[in-house]
């Protein structure tokens, strides 16, 4: 359940309406503190279960989602297709050529790292996931208006 | 055996170069699927190792790259050069978890069919060390060298 709630909220990270200047818990922010002690420009809101922190971390732009317990769920940041590992640079080539990225974030969460990448072509885009080095895989298949 | 080879160069990444012969000519079917792979590639040159695959060394995005081609003319694994903050961020919370302050020295992914190995080399304090981990930020190995 907590990992759909953290897919769905990277997801829709750009268009969903989270709530802002909101009271984080005492549980969340010692979490976050305890491993992001470095962050600057730490900006909070809430969705639906979750807490989410934008902050800049080793000069990136990083976003950590938190349960209410203080429980970490997931980190997650935007990156070029260069930074993916080269065997699923090569393989996107390989199988994916002609399409275009319109998005690709990684998250970072107790299960390891996953890549979830979106490509589209005139008609139609689809949104491959890779978990820990694995080969990509079908996430979201859909046709274009 | 072959296999063998690769783990063996993930282990030590940096030492596989000294054993392998530059060639003058490499395969062209080897070429045509790197170029493909690796457009815009500079510095490239190309060895046979002792294994008798067919290496090639290189600069690509601006990071120095090592590919190793089987006797089909497949990539069967790659060496890369990268900045600590391209690693993935399972990585850099594990390294950071285990060393308080660490100074990274190298940072290089080791990349094969059966997944992706980071192998770093780092300082803490008075202390140098070389490890490797997995994609879930597990350490595989971690050994102490001279500063």
């Amino acid at each position: 359940m907590k990992r759909i709630i953290l897919t769905l909220a990277i997801a829709l990270s750009s268009f969903a309406v989270f709530a802002k200047d909101v009271k984080v818990s005492t549980a969340v922010l010692n979490s976050f503190n305890s491993e992001f002690a470095d962050a600057k420009d730490v900006q909070w809101s809430s969705g639906t279960g979750f807490y989410k922190a934008s902050f800049m971390y080793n000069d990136q732009y990083v976003t950590a989602f938190y349960g209410f317990d203080g429980q970490m769920l997931g980190v997650a940041r935007n990156i070029s297709s260069l930074d993916l590992p080269l065997n699923l640079q090569s393989s996107l080539k390989k199988d994916y050529s002609g399409r275009w990225i319109t998005e690709l974030f990684e998250v970072s969460n107790e299960e390891g790292t996953h890549y979830y990448i979106t490509l589209e072509q005139a008609d139609s885009k689809v949104t491959l996931k890779s978990s820990n080095g694995s080969k990509w895989s079908v996430y979201k298949k859909s046709t274009k208006a | 055996m072959k296999k063998i080879f690769l783990a063996a160069a993930f282990l030590t990444a940096t030492v596989i170069s000294a054993f392998a012969n530059p060639i003058e000519k490499s395969d062209p079917k080897a070429e045509q699927v790197f170029k493909r792979q690796f457009a815009g590639a500079q510095n490239i040159s190309w060895s046979k190792t002792e294994e008798g695959l067919l290496k090639v060394n290189f600069v690509w995005a601006g990071h120095s790259t090592v590919a190793y081609f089987n006797d089909k003319t497949e990539i069967v694994a790659t060496v890369r050069s990268l900045f600590y903050d391209q690693l993935p961020l399972t990585i850099i919370r594990a390294v950071e978890s285990k060393y308080k302050s660490p100074v990274i020295i190298e940072v290089r992914e080791i990349s094969n069919e059966e997944g992706t190995n980071y192998a770093l080399v780092l300082e803490e304090k008075t202390k140098k060390y070389r490890i490797r981990l997995n994609s879930m930020g597990e350490v595989l190995s971690k050994e102490k060298i001279k500063k």
